[in-house]
């Protein structure tokens, strides 16, 4: 009758020597060649500690209805109109104070919760006389990010744009991207920039002044910014039409960049370092093994006991 | 047995230097030695065109893979080989009768080794062949079928080279005969897009479809048109007058004329004057234009009202037309029924550079509706739709809703722009006011905010009907307080209307509609004193406020509920999410996670 093999199982044989043998000294070293080189090769190679990630989400926008406008016009010197939301402003503007009709409309596309876009259209109306050169415009959004750490964050889309001609539309098209200068954190409250990027409380006209607040708001380190390749002018426009904005502001998903959390740190270099840890392990196994059996250094071999014939005795 | 592993070391280990040796290594640490890494003769390196150069050459150790460009090409034997015979093609030989510097095949410059007077030669000026070259000491019997040599390099160490036989580098492929029969077919398989148009006439289909352009006639000059809707197109926003309108298609465009000289063109343009707009027939059907003496086919232009030819007095060009609204009825693949055109007319003053804006409108509609006159449009059947004007309603007279709006110089408009459902709106104006008492400035103002008649009711929904009260809901307004001031001779008046609009989906989560759940009227006032101020700012805001309570949708259907933060299962979720049509793509990861969990408790 044939046998088969059903279970197998390895006999344990240990290897005795004193403590100040040579058998002490190879082990010793073949544990610290084993434990020691995986982590320097981890670390040499580069990339051991992560110092910083990135994820993706799309932001929580929305338009907060402030708008600040010029409009320059030509071809005379100096003349220009201007319009905002904040009273103080067009208290200041005098006679260039020229109210137009503002539409606006935010859209959530996939039903998500989430704006998507913002439809913008200002119509400015103008006399026979007066042609726009050129138009600069601030629209003021709140920005949050949710999924690492929650960033709050007041930002702006500035808009200028010029042509040589007198133009009776502009039409712009972009993204609202987010420009990091330093990488967010990854847990907590983050509302530094959570400040009004025009101050519209302020009666005086330092604060309105369009160089102040770009200087102002590019000291942030995080801040969104109107990117839109080609805006469209339109020239053309007849005595009685007026002149016409009309934007579409997307906002798009972003890549964020943040620094990672000390467990996520851990976590990385700790994959690094056991995945090179193996093959070491593996290697001095066999080195071990090798040197024991072939008593490279003098050992005395001792074939264990089973467990149960130990409990048998001790029963007895 | 013992031994066993420590192979398997050695290997690994050879395995690990292999691995972090540069690959690019021109030298591998075999035993065979060579100088290989300049190659014979790597100095004339623009001859390499036949060749891998030695940088690329992953070849076996001390076999480098050059070109036949050697430095000095020194022949032991007495073999008196041509190395570079002369070419059938000498593509560098480019003026004829006179010697082509560097060119080698150029037989113009009588040159039994023009590699002695040229630096080098061109590429394709000599043959190109591959040679694959080992140290010559290696070598004591060359039992090679392919030609060999012996060359020195530059170092002067020898080498012993085999010729190879690279079929790729002398390889031509026959061209095919093209004649008539197959010309077509070879350009449509081998050719692609091209300049050439694809335009081919076609015979007139019998019945106009939506959006064929429709055909006019002109029998004073018996020409066939087409009828125009003047569009602005490009940067200039300039009216284009060969932009045709569309069968069906209801649109309405806007352009802008500017005239040099209005005094000329006042008279002399047709686009100013009424007539052209109706000094044609419309054809029935396209299919008329097979018999276009027939009258049958012919539908004439019929003005509503008379419209006079521009008129030139004093400084201004009197009757310019400055809208122009068609209105056509169809019956289905009968065609056109019937065409009636109306005119706006405005008064230009003759200045230089004067300009006009010119509105067209066509509307389309079916000759079988019983309607005299075309019915307000909805706003949506039932549900609003986004920039679709919010409807209003005055006593049984169902109307849009407008806000003000400034002119050029700043004061109120008479031109109200429509509040668009969904679409939050600011603007404002200067407001003169005139010497009147109190009420009747309250009055104005009022009227000036709101617009005339004053919306009272607010539709729900988009189609609502004037008839049918409960399809409309009142705009709660008030007026504002009247504060008992200390001043005598003050009198408040409003200066801003704020317009609140609530809304929220109704119906099926899958096909909600919007419908306006109330709007409320919102004033705020200025005492101001009668006789002293001569202007107010009027300011409208417009603010829709979506109310939605999204619910949670029933307990219909079980489904998969994940509950752990931070997408802990995300490859699983993205599996059964993209496993739900194919059962078999959410079988492999479950396979996985088994064959995992089972490596894991072995």
């Amino acid at each position: 009758m044939a046998l088969y093999e059903f279970f197998s199982q390895p006999v344990e044989r240990s290897y005795r020597a004193g403590l100040c043998s040579k058998a002490a000294v190879f082990l010793l070293l073949a544990t610290a060649l084993t434990y020691i080189p995986p982590l320097l090769v981890a670390f040499r190679s580069h990339g051991f500690w992560l110092k910083r990630s990135s994820y993706e989400e799309q932001p929580t926008v929305r338009f907060q209805h402030q708008v600040l406008f010029l409009a320059l016009l030509g071809p005379e010197r100096g003349g220009f109109l201007a319009w905002s939301t904040f009273p103080a402003f067009n208290r200041l503007q005098g006679d260039h104070l020229r109210i137009p009709l503002v539409s606006t409309r935010e859209e959530d596309r996939n039903q998500d919760g989430k704006m998507d876009m913002l439809h913008f259209k200002l119509e400015l109306p103008l006399q026979s006389t007066e042609h726009v050169l050129g138009v600069q415009l601030i629209l003021t959004f709140s920005y949050q990010l949710h999924r690492m750490s929650t960033f709050v964050m007041q930002s702006m889309a500035f808009l200028q744009s010029s042509f040589a001609l007198p133009g009776s539309q502009l039409y712009v098209n972009g993204d609202l991207r987010l420009q990091q200068k330093q990488p967010l954190s990854y847990s907590g409250l983050d509302v530094r920039y959570n400040v009004s990027v025009i101050n519209g409380t302020s009666p005086f006209a330092y604060d309105y002044d369009l160089t102040h607040i770009v200087a102002a708001y590019q000291e942030r380190n995080v801040t969104t910014v109107l990117t839109d390749p080609n805006p469209v002018w339109l020239v053309g426009r007849a005595a009685e039409a007026p002149f016409v904005i009309n934007a579409v502001i997307r906002y798009p998903v972003e890549v964020i960049s943040y620094l990672p959390g000390f467990w996520e740190i851990i976590k990385f270099a700790w994959i690094q370092y056991v995945s090179i840890l193996l093959i070491f392990l593996w290697v001095f196994e066999r080195i071990k093994r090798f040197v024991f059996q072939n008593q490279v250094v003098t050992t005395i071999p001792v074939t264990a006991v089973p467990q149960g014939e130990l409990c048998k005795e001790h029963l007895s | 047995m013992c031994t066993s592993p420590l192979v398997l070391l050695q290997v690994f280990f050879l395995m690990i230097l292999e691995g972090v040796r540069p690959q690019p290594s021109p030298s591998p640490s075999g035993a065979v030695s060579t100088s290989s890494d300049s190659g014979p003769g790597v100095q004339g390196g623009t001859l390499q065109s036949s060749s891998k150069g030695p940088g690329t050459a992953r070849a076996v150790p001390g076999i480098s893979t050059v070109g036949p460009n050697f430095a000095t090409p020194s022949t032991p034997e007495n073999k008196t080989m041509d190395l570079f015979p002369a070419l059938p093609i000498c593509v560098c030989d480019l003026t004829p009768g006179t010697c082509d510097i560097n060119c080698c095949c150029d037989r113009d410059c009588y040159l039994i080794h023009p590699r002695t007077v040229f630096s080098f030669c061109l590429p394709g000026s000599v043959r190109s062949s591959s040679w694959v070259c080992v140290d010559n000491s290696l070598i004591f019997r060359s039992n090679s079928p392919f030609p060999s040599r012996i060359f020195t390099d530059l170092n002067g160490i020898r080498q012993f080279c085999v010729h190879v036989n690279n079929s790729k580098l002398n390889y031509f492929q026959e061209l095919q005969k093209v004649n008539a029969s197959n010309f077509q077919a070879l350009a449509t398989e081998f050719g692609g897009k091209s300049f050439t148009p694809t335009f081919q006439a076609e015979p007139p289909p019998p019945f106009y479809r939506a959006g064929d352009p429709i055909l006019t006639y002109f029998s004073e000059w018996s020409l066939v048109g087409l009828l125009k809707q003047p569009a602005g197109l490009g940067a200039g926003g300039l009216c284009t007058e060969s932009n045709p309108a569309g069968f069906l298609e209801s649109r309405s465009t806007t352009c802008a004329r500017f005239f040099k000289n209005l005094a000329n063109s006042c008279t002399l343009d047709p686009a100013l004057d009424a007539a052209s707009y109706y000094n044609f027939t419309v054809l029935k059907v396209p299919g008329g234009m097979t018999d276009l003496q027939n009258m049958k086919f012919q539908v004439p232009v019929t003005p509503v009202s008379q419209a006079g030819s521009p008129l030139l007095a004093g400084n201004t060009c009197q009757n310019v037309v400055s809208q122009v609204t068609y209105e056509i009825e169809t019956n289905g693949t009968f065609g056109i029924q019937k065409v009636s055109v109306s005119f706006g007319l405005a008064n230009l003053t003759v200045e230089p550079g004067a300009s006009l804006q010119q509105h067209f409108i066509i509307r389309f509609r079916a000759s079988q509706s019983t309607a005299a006159s075309l019915p307000a449009p909805r706003s949506g059947n039932p549900g609003y739709i986004f920039g679709k004007p919010l409807l209003a309603l005055t006593g049984d007279v169902s109307h849009s809703m407008t806000l003000l709006q400034s002119q050029g110089d700043g004061t109120c408009s008479v031109r109200r722009p429509e509040v668009q459902f969904g679409v939050n709106a600011m603007s404002g104006c200067r407001l003169r006011l005139k010497k009147m008492g109190c009420s009747h400035l309250q009055q104005e103002t009022y009227q000036t905010l709101h617009g005339r008649p004053r919306p009272e009711h607010v539709a729900i929904f988009g189609n609502a009907d004037p008839a049918q009260k409960g399809e409309w809901t009142r705009i709660l307004s008030r007026n504002c307080s009247v504060s008992a001031t200390h001043c005598v001779s003050c009198c408040a008046i409003p200066v801003s209307l704020e317009i609140q609009v609530l809304w929220a989906y109704i119906g099926l989560q899958s096909n909600p509609q919007a419908h306006v759940s109330g709007a409320r009227f919102l004033y705020q006032c200025q005492s101001i004193k009668d006789s002293k101020v001569t202007e107010v700012a009027l300011t409208t805001i417009v603010t829709f406020v979506d109310i939605t309570q999204k619910p949670e949708p029933p307990r219909g259907q079980p489904r998969i509920d994940w509950k752990l933060p931070f997408d802990f299962f995300f490859p699983f979720k993205v599996a059964f999410s993209k496993g739900v049509h194919s059962q078999k793509g959410s079988v492999s990861p479950i396979l996985i996670l088994c064959f995992l969990l089972l490596g894991v408790l072995s």
